[in-house]
């Protein structure tokens, strides 16, 4: 079972996503700051990272900073999920090796586990 | 002040004339004469009537004649006078003849002593009068010149009071120019804006203290080039070359220029201003130019506190807006247990007015971004054929719904043009659903893409409701909807046309329309061939179809 780590600090979105993807079949881990996200990216190594950008402690592109810097976390698939439509942000996330950057409200939570699905199945390939 | 105007005064003492240039015999001279023509006459009666000769009567005529002419008298009247005595000695000869020698002479000598005596006195008189006549003359030329040196001292007095009174005059316009120059030096200082001034070599002559303060300038930058005396920087953190100085650009070329720059101050800290630099202009000669320095740092703070607060605003609105679309969507779907039909229905108007919300956070985002002009514009070659086509697969589903014919048609050979497909997608985007939401059921929908001179003209048509003309202008004013759309769609923001026009003028083109209520709307909006060029910004726009 593909693992997936979700990290998202507002708690509806997390229970949304969660619930969504499980029911798709993905065991899920959770993480409501950047600082867990990371060393539970860490500790568990799982298969894709949906990752917010506003997060407290450690925000999503520090924590992706950090993540690159670690041989596993090099490669594991990011996809940035948030409400930032910051083209900067967009960019900065584009250059630390991000898979898709997603607005979450122009976005169906089907359309998201789609691209999970779409991803995991791309890397496994 | 009167200027008084110099009149020559006549000098008496040069101009009295000699009172000596009438060709008049002297009357002492007359006497003379008067005295020989008495004697000769006398002489002429008495040889007349001794010797009986009638010559003597035409001598008599001629010496009348002479006498009476002026200017003959002169110089004949010696020869007539010599012809008298002559004759009168003969006459006087021949009458003296009875007497002695002695008796002769005696009255010869009686004769001489009488005419020599009358000459004497009359010579005396005339010394004496001339004497007097000299005396006055003095007299007379003194009391002149004494005149003259109080009419002189007079306008010498006069010439003083009128210089004291110019130079008080002066005195009072040199204060009055002080006092003005000292108001107009504190009005330049105390402008809230920065201002300096340069001669036409591009020297400073004026600044004033904030632009001292602003670019911590000392007083000694005056009479120095201005552009050697700070580092000025554009916005990309070059440093401005001298030509490129706005004040020199302003000599030069003898126009207005404006410009944001970047300062770098002694602490490290940039400040940002504008300079308006300006050429200083007499009887249409550049003189010199003024520059205003505006300090925009705080705008430009107050600008990305802006953004930072729409950026928290979206993503604050945004995140309990995704969640209620993404519970709402897992309810409909059935992941909570199925829903009976009526449940689901309201769930559905969950859904659909929760996308009406996220469209209108997005049409507001997108507009606020248009309007700080911070808009990204990355251009790309374009077929405009292969965009509109995508959007219609896009909208596949909605021109389905409302059994509505779309229409493409696009002329052959258009070029690819450099436009940002992204910024344009919007814009048909918008146009379409429009067209769909305002059209009834089985209407067309027609693209028609083509080119004119340098410019390629989309138009996008419908058969629908079209617009009431009485509204017709205000179409692309923000927040307006047609009454009749309003009617007819509860679903709309008036945004949408608003922003397309924002997006189409940036892009260089322009959009304009047609619409007649009850038959249709035809909306044309062109793009230049030449394309777009690249904007560097901080935003894109969002999605929105409003």
């Amino acid at each position: 079972m593909k693992i997936v780590l979700i990290i998202e600090d507002e708690r509806p979105l997390l229970m949304a996503l969660s619930s969504k993807l499980s029911h798709a079949g993905f065991s899920i881990l959770q993480a409501t700051d950047g600082e867990t996200g990371l060393s539970t990216a860490m500790d568990a190594h799982p298969d894709l990272i949906l990752l917010d950008i506003v997060l407290p402690k450690m925000d999503g592109l520090t924590m992706l900073d950090m993540l690159r810097r670690d041989d596993w976390g090099k490669t594991v698939p990011v996809i940035v999920l948030t409400n930032l439509s910051d083209a900067a942000k967009f960019e900065e996330s584009m250059r630390k090796n991000v898979f898709d950057y997603l607005i979450k409200t122009d976005w169906k939570i089907e359309d998201v586990v789609i691209k999970v699905k779409e991803k995991l199945q791309l890397h496994d390939a | 002040m009167e200027v008084q105007k110099e009149v020559p005064t006549p000098n008496p003492l040069t101009s009295a004339k000699p009172a000596l240039n009438n060709k008049r015999v002297s009357p002492a001279g007359m006497k003379i004469i008067n005295s020989v023509i008495f004697a000769a006459a006398t002489g002429i009666a008495v040889s007349f009537f001794v010797t009986g000769g009638y010559i003597w009567i035409f001598v008599f005529i001629a010496c009348v004649f002479f006498l009476s002419n002026k200017d003959a008298m002169n110089w004949t009247l010696l020869l007539v006078a010599a012809l008298f005595i002559f004759v009168g000695f003969h006459s006087l000869g021949l009458l003296l003849l009875p007497y002695s020698s002695e008796t002769i002479f005696n009255f010869f000598l009686s004769l001489l002593i009488f005419t020599g005596s009358m000459l004497f006195f009359q010579y005396k008189k005339e010394r004496q009068e001339k004497l007097l006549k000299g005396k006055v003359e003095y007299l007379k030329n003194e009391r002149v010149v004494e005149g003259f040196l109080q009419k002189r001292a007079l306008e010498l007095e006069r010439t003083k009071i009128a210089m004291t009174k110019m130079t008080k005059d002066v005195l009072e316009e040199r204060d009055r120019l002080e006092k003005e120059k000292a108001k107009a030096t504190a009005i330049l200082q105390s402008i809230g804006e920065g201002l300096f001034a340069t001669g036409l070599d591009g020297n400073v002559i004026l600044i004033n203290s904030v632009a001292k303060e602003l670019l911590e300038l000392k007083e000694d930058v005056l009479g120095k080039l201005v552009h050697k005396a700070f580092v000025l920087y554009d916005e990309e953190g070059n440093i401005v070359p001298d030509e490129k100085w706005p004040i020199n650009i302003a000599l030069k070329t003898a126009g207005e220029i404006n410009n944001t720059y970047v300062f770098i101050r002694k602490d490290g800290k940039k400040i940002s201003f504008n300079i308006t630099a300006t050429p200083i202009k007499q009887r249409n000669q550049v003189i010199g130019a003024i520059g205003v320095v505006r300090d925009i740092t705080k705008e430009r703070e107050v600008d990305r506190m802006k953004t930072e607060f729409i950026s928290l605003a979206s993503h604050q609105l945004r995140t309990p807006l995704s969640a209620i679309k993404w519970f709402t969507e897992m309810l409909i779907a059935g992941d909570a247990g199925a829903l009976n039909p009526e449940q689901s229905d309201f769930a559905k108007n969950i859904g659909d007015s929760t996308e009406r919300m996220i469209d209108l956070v997005n049409s507001l985002l997108n507009i606020s971004r248009i309007e700080s002009g911070r808009i990204i514009i990355s251009p790309e070659p374009t077929e405009l054929k292969k965009l509109v086509e995508s959007i219609a697969t896009e909208l596949r589903v909605k021109f389905n719904q409302k059994k509505q014919v779309f229409i493409l048609s696009a002329h052959d050979s258009l070029p690819k043009i450099n436009i940002d497909p992204r910024l344009i997608t919007q814009v048909y985007l918008n146009l379409l659903t429009n067209a769909i939401k305002y059209s009834p059921e089985g209407g067309e929908i027609t693209v028609i893409i083509s080119r004119k001179d340098e410019e390629i003209i989309s138009q996008v048509s419908d058969n629908g409701y079209g617009i009431p003309k009485d509204q017709q202008v205000k179409v692309f004013k923000k927040f307006f909807r047609a009454e009749n759309a309003v009617k007819m769609e509860t679903d709309g923001t008036g945004l949408g046309l608003y922003l397309i026009k924002a997006i189409v003028e940036s892009s260089k083109g322009k959009i304009w329309f047609q619409s007649e209520e009850g038959k249709g709307t035809t909306f044309w909006f062109s793009l230049p061939v030449a394309g777009v060029t690249p904007k560097k910004g901080e935003v894109t726009l969002d999605s929105s179809s409003s």
